[in-house]
């Protein structure tokens, strides 16, 4: 398996755009700086509405997270959002422990979460 | 590539792998990660810690081993190894985290951010310390010059 493979595609939600990012091997200090520029280039072309499928990542360290929750402030402050779709039980458990579910959201399924953006 | 792995022990006691014992060397660079967190996957798993304990322990010892990584070896050209050793007791899990670094790096003494002060903050790092901290039952580092640090985490067996 590749250390960290995101794949790219952009899905129509009514008028609006979600950049849907599909990870697939492990976040580490080893992979982070491809997790950073990715996201940092999408945010700085202007495209707040994120969501990230995270069916396929096996592992994200703490800086990872830290990513994650400044690029969710940073979105939020352009009335954007970024969600979560399909994450393991292994990163949901770190994930709620560290107590970034009480602001981000997390969804089963692409589908609900692209619905929340058709929601805003 | 130095590198090194062994495991032995007695496993044929009530406890689960009481007792077995396992050893790990590998360069101090981040392409190292995976495989120290193969290697204490498979350890939780052999000592039966149930997936989210399991969990926290790869982190916690993912977070350490960065820091040496990061911090311990980042003046040092080449850097030196990770050495992990890790031995399962009756009511514990210990491990130990080796290195040949020249600084010393407190993890049990350096300031750490607590996690709602960090998710209200606008820092991206930091929240290492936290989980090696909050994460492993403990924490205990002691340096040697002439050897480095070493880092030892402990988790019981509930």
């Amino acid at each position: 398996m590749k250390e960290l493979k995101i794949e790219h595609v952009t899905s129509p939600v009514g008028e609006q755009e979600v950049q849907v990012l599909r990870l697939e091997g492990y976040v580490d200090a080893h992979t982070f700086t491809e997790f950073e520029e990715e996201l940092t280039k999408l945010v700085e072309a202007g495209h707040h509405n994120l969501l990230l499928d995270l069916e396929k990542l096996t592992y994200i360290n703490s800086t990872g997270l830290g990513l994650l929750m400044a690029t969710f402030r940073q979105v939020r402050q352009h009335n954007g959002d970024l969600v979560i779709a399909k994450m393991s039980d292994k990163i949901t458990n770190i994930f709620n422990l560290l107590g970034f579910s009480r602001l981000i959201s997390t969804y089963p399924t692409e589908e609900e979460a692209l619905q929340k953006f058709a929601q805003a | 590539m130095a590198e090194q792995l062994e495991q032995s022990g007695n496993q044929s006691n009530a406890a689960p792998h009481q007792d077995a014992r396992w050893n790990l060397v590998v360069p101090g660079t981040s392409d190292s990660l995976p495989q120290i967190r193969d290697l204490v996957t498979h350890i939780t798993h052999c000592v039966h810690f149930n997936d989210e304990v399991s969990g926290k322990i790869e982190m916690a010892v993912d977070e350490a081993c960065a820091n040496i990584v990061e911090h311990a070896y980042r003046d040092e050209q080449p850097p030196g190894e990770i050495e992990l050793r890790a031995q399962a007791f009756s009511d514990r899990l210990e491990i130990s985290i080796l290195d040949h670094a020249h600084t010393d790096f407190p993890v049990d003494h350096k300031p750490r951010m607590e996690i709602d002060d960090y998710i209200s903050s606008d820092q991206r790092r930091g929240m290492g310390l936290f989980i090696i901290h909050s994460f492993m039952d403990d924490v205990r580092h002691r340096y040697v010059v002439g050897h480095g640090n070493e880092l030892l985490l402990v988790k019981y067996i509930a």
